[in-house]
């Protein structure tokens, strides 16, 4: 049984890889920091590890779908980050795409053709 | 709250995440972590061992730092390592046998050492030309992994979109490979060049220290040159049977008169004519060596005639296979090919 959950997990995983980057690029309208985005993220049911956020913000950031800056108000500095204009053209597109995903697993579910 | 030793256990963790990290992300990349885990640890209340569940939640620094930075960490990738495997073996199997007898020869002929001790020094020595083969050809193929990428890469604009059309034809079935070229050829050119060779550098030296060549050199008005006729057209046989690749009935049946007539050639000069230098036993003898030239001579034509033998039946069998295949897939260079060996 627990080579079956193992499977399933890997499964689970490979679907919900790509809704992470898209859940950043909502939640990132307003500029937040690493940290706040990891507990906001987890709130709206994204439950995300530290290790591979943090990457993946520098990642998408080099790909110019993220602007970053650095706050020293306040005594800890913070990088906050923001969507840049090519992130949102791209998150509309890609939140587009999510949306017939969903409604063509729905038919192929349903054992219809599309 | 921020005690020494909770300190020093972050910053240590810093360092090990930032000494793997590229130059140009290093101080940012660190500055946020450090951030980041004060953040964290808050989060877990006013907990001592807050900092070690933080690090253990972030994981292994190594693996941190390799997320971040996603730079190659490998010497020879996918895209070349079939071209690497195939280049390396292609060239230890052709090199070092040729090497290790090369080596034996000369050690025992000419260095006149033992047998064992001779075989000893050679195996020593190919050792060490595979481990230069194997070094330089992956030096080779790491440095085109490195900087050979501009070429394969497959976005870039100047290069045609693979398509169906590039295919090539499928290659017939190969019977005979460059190892068999190199292996006859090597054959027929040491079996050659040890003739005039052994007038240079003998096995023995006779009181005036000239060397004294095993084979009488009597010979050389008539049997030596049509062997070494015979040798020749072995070596244009081997490159005709590379160039077909496969044995043919035609390649069969030449092969066959060839050994024939090469197994009649020995056993008439060494039984009937006589090929041992009349100076040589004597020589040898008075170096204190022993020797039998009967049971050497027995051994060598035993050798020859079961190696000229063994050359007909193995390309027979080859034809037979052929024929087989041929039978089996009447398409045949169509595509697949049935044969398991």
């Amino acid at each position: 049984m627990s080579d079956d959950d193992e499977v399933l997990g890997g499964h689970v995983q490979e679907i919900r890889r790509g809704s992470v980057v898209l859940a950043c690029l909502a939640v990132l309208r307003t500029p937040q920091y690493g940290y706040a985005l990891l507990s906001t993220l987890d709130e709206a049911g994204f439950p995300v590890d530290a290790n591979t956020l943090y990457p993946l913000l520098r990642r998408l950031e080099k790909q110019g779908l993220l602007s970053s800056e650095w706050n020293t108000d306040e005594s800890r500095p913070r990088k906050f980050y923001v969507v840049s204009p090519l992130g949102e053209r791209l998150r509309d597109e890609m939140a587009q795409e999510w949306a017939d995903l969903g409604a063509r697993i729905e038919s192929v579910l349903r054992g219809g053709t599309p | 709250m921020n005690d020494d030793s909770t300190t020093d256990l972050v910053e240590r963790y810093l360092a090990a995440v930032s000494r793997r990290l590229p130059e140009a992300i290093r101080a940012d990349v660190t500055d946020e972590l450090r951030g980041t885990i004060a953040d964290m640890r808050d989060a877990h209340g006013d907990d001592p061992a807050a900092t070690r569940e933080v690090l253990l939640e972030l994981g292994d620094p190594a693996v941190l730092a390799r997320s971040y930075d996603t730079r190659p960490r490998h010497l020879i990738g996918p895209a070349v390592f079939d071209d690497f495997v195939g280049v390396l073996r292609a060239t230890l199997v052709t090199v070092l046998p040729i090497v290790l007898v090369a080596m034996t020869v000369v050690q025992v002929g000419i260095e006149g050492e033992s047998l064992p001790l001779g075989l000893l020094h050679a195996a020593l020595d190919t050792f060490t030309v595979g481990l230069h083969i194997v070094f330089w050809t992956g030096l080779a193929f790491a440095l085109v992994e490195r900087y050979g990428d501009e070429q394969r890469a497959p976005a870039t604009d100047e290069q045609e979109p693979w398509s169906p059309d590039l295919l090539p034809p499928v290659p017939p079935q190969r019977q005979i490979g460059v190892s068999e070229l190199v292996w006859g050829l090597v054959v027929v050119a040491v079996s050659i060049a040890w003739l005039p060779w052994q007038h240079v550098r003998g096995v023995v030296d006779d009181a005036d220290g000239d060397p004294v060549p095993l084979v009488d050199p009597a010979l050389w008005d008539s049997w030596i040159p049509a062997f070494i006729v015979i040798m020749l057209a072995g070596g244009v046989l081997e490159v005709v049977k590379y160039r077909v690749g496969r044995w043919t009935l035609p390649l069969v049946l030449v092969n066959a008169a060839l050994n024939a007539v090469l197994a009649a050639f020995v056993v008439v000069v060494m039984t009937v004519v006589g090929v041992e230098n009349p100076d040589f036993a004597p020589a040898m003898l008075a170096d204190d060596n022993v020797w039998e030239p009967r049971v050497v001579g027995t051994v060598v034509l035993a050798t020859i005639l079961a190696l000229c033998a063994w050359d007909v039946v193995a390309s027979v069998r080859q034809h037979l296979l052929l024929r087989r295949d041929a039978a089996a897939t009447p398409a045949a260079g169509r595509g697949r090919t049935s044969a398991p060996a």
